[in-house]
């Protein structure tokens, strides 16, 4: 540790001649090799480093913030701050001109309406989530298969021009809805989709696979009848 | 105003037409054998014309990237597009139906003497047109310096290292990757007499088309074809559950069915590989009547067409292939 010491303080280690001028063996216990020299200069480096990164770890810029004001009176928050700003006194009221004073009375009396109307507002529409909640429930009460019918009846209301309409009409049109897709098709129905997977472009309206099955004779006698149904029997001129 | 006759016949033609020509088209490829085979195989496609030619894709070439590999190895990245597209030409086949005014005031106010004078024209025309498609379905000419459908034996050459455009591909220099030919067919001259080599010849050149495909047709002229019935009738079996289907009259080889054509050269046998050849039809412009047009300088005498778009393909020639010179 005493080497260690002496190597901090550069002074006297290189004050060599000092030493060796006090002569004697004893001087010599002081003097250092040239390898253990170099050993504790890159150990001195060494420490010096780690102390370096040590107190750039903790001395962190919030914790010098915090050291630099330990023992100060900690910052008021924004918002109270303001409200101390807009607290007159009665020194400060009375500096007031009458129209000065009449434009912080409006100023003040619209902010407290502002808040008056804002809590009403939040209060009616809990009122009404509330309304409605009990009125679907009454006709989900009365009404078996309304859980069916209710994602189609949403789908419904969604649409503005059925927002004003009651619970019992957007029922009523949901069911009629859901019939459209659940009815049976007809055969004729049926044989008109037939046709169409088969017809080919460039056919006409009836259906490509029925024409393909009538023989020559029977197209000539369908197409006669077509055309003497439109334009009569054949002309002789 | 009431039609006049020439007006009133130009409607019932026409009408008559539109609803005949599905079951006229259909007879027309039912007639046709090879047209009907390729069906079979739904070899015939309807594709609307998109632009001047129609598109035929190609995958004839292969990637030069896939290896065996150990832990660590490498690919070599590298860009690749499989699919080369063919270019050919639309085909436009047509036929036309004239009738003359002093026809039709004869038949007078008769509907039979009409509707008898309108179906013989019609299936005039009809079979007019079966026999055109025929024709240049077997046809040696194609391309875009002849009017025809592609034939079969241009798209099936019996020399196919001789300088030819298939699809705007010459067959004579276009090579792949490995620097073969891809777009050449294969072919064989016979032997010698089919009573000794017939049955080697074709199992030699069907072995070696089905290098790259898988034939399932044979199509051979009506001499040979009667040769290799008589000769192969004891061993092979002579019924194939398609071509029962389809009311061939055929024979096997090896399974595949075997017909005739009168169209086809004598002493030929081609080796199909019906994945790889097809029939490709415009369905708005399918065997469709025109309006009707008087002949300027002939009085009330009128005409219109018939027409169809099409064209004969193949989008790989190596499965492909042809015997030539089989004789007794």
């Amino acid at each position: 540790m005493s080497k260690l010491f002496r190597f901090l303080n550069p002074v006297k280690l290189f004050s060599f001649a000092e030493e060796d001028a006090g002569g004697g063996e004893d001087k010599d216990k002081d003097i250092v090799s040239k390898a253990d020299h170099d050993a504790l200069v890159a150990n001195n480096a060494k420490l010096t480093k780690d102390l370096e990164e040590m107190r750039m770890e903790v001395l962190s810029p919030d914790y010098m913030t915090y050291l630099s004001n330990k023992g100060t009176k900690p910052p008021e928050p924004e918002e109270k701050a303001k409200a101390k700003e807009t607290e007159l006194t009665e020194e400060a009221l009375g500096k007031l001109s009458p129209k000065e004073l009449l434009a912080l009375a409006e100023k003040n009396a619209k902010t407290a309406l502002q808040g008056e109307m804002d809590k009403l507002r939040a209060e009616t529409a809990t009122d009404s989530k509330a309304r409605s909640k009990r009125e679907i429930a009454a006709f989900a009460s009365t009404h078996d298969d309304f859980e069916e019918y209710r994602p189609i009846m949403h789908g419904l209301s969604l649409d503005p021009k059925h927002s004003h309409k009651p619970l019992a009409t957007l029922y009523k049109e949901a069911k009629e809805y859901a019939a459209r897709f659940r009815a049976v098709p007809t055969e004729e129905e049926k044989k008109k989709q037939k046709g169409m997977s088969t017809e080919k472009p460039g056919g006409g309206s009836e259906s490509y696979a029925d024409l393909r099955k009538l023989s020559t004779a029977d197209a000539t006698a369908k197409a006669l009848d077509e055309v003497k149904k439109e334009l009569g029997p054949i002309p002789l001129a | 105003m009431a039609a006049t006759l020439t007006e009133y016949l130009n409607t019932l033609y026409t009408t008559t037409w539109a609803k005949r020509r599905p079951g006229d088209v259909d007879q027309i490829f039912e007639a046709n054998k090879l047209l009907k085979l390729y069906n079979s195989k739904s070899m015939i496609h309807y594709e609307s014309t998109d632009g001047r030619r129609f598109e035929i894709p190609l995958r004839i070439r292969k990637t030069t990237t896939a290896k065996f590999f150990t832990k660590g190895s490498t690919f070599s990245i590298s860009d690749f597009d499989p699919l080369t597209v063919a270019y050919d030409t639309w085909k436009n086949l047509g036929d036309q139906v004239v009738r003359y005014w002093e026809d039709d005031k004869i038949n007078g106010g008769s509907e039979t003497r009409h509707t008898k004078m309108m179906t013989s024209k019609m299936n005039t025309v009809r079979d007019t047109l079966e026999e055109k498609v025929e024709d240049a379905l077997w046809a040696n000419t194609g391309g875009a310096s002849v009017d025809d459908y592609n034939g079969l034996q241009y798209l099936v050459d019996d020399d196919p290292s001789t300088s030819a455009t298939i699809h705007g591909i010459n067959q004579s220099t276009a090579v792949d990757e490995s620097g073969n030919y891809y777009w050449r067919n294969q072919t064989k001259t016979s032997s010698g007499a089919f009573s000794v080599y017939g049955e080697s010849d074709l199992t030699n050149i069907l072995n070696t088309c089905e290098r790259w495909g898988k034939i399932d047709l044979l199509v051979s002229d009506q001499t040979t074809h009667e040769l290799g019935e008589a000769e192969a009738l004891e061993r092979v079996s002579v019924v194939n559950k398609e071509a029962v289907n389809l009311g061939l009259d055929h024979i096997t080889f090896k399974g595949r069915i075997w017909i005739w054509s009168p169209k086809c050269t004598t002493g030929y046998t081609y080796m199909l590989d019906r994945r790889h050849i097809g029939f490709t039809i415009d369905p708005a412009v399918n065997m469709i009547m025109g309006p009707w047009k008087k002949i300027p300088n002939q009085f009330e005498d009128v005409v219109t067409q018939i027409v169809q778009r099409a064209n004969q393909w193949v989008d790989k020639r190596r499965c492909h292939g042809v015997i030539i010179s089989q004789a007794a």
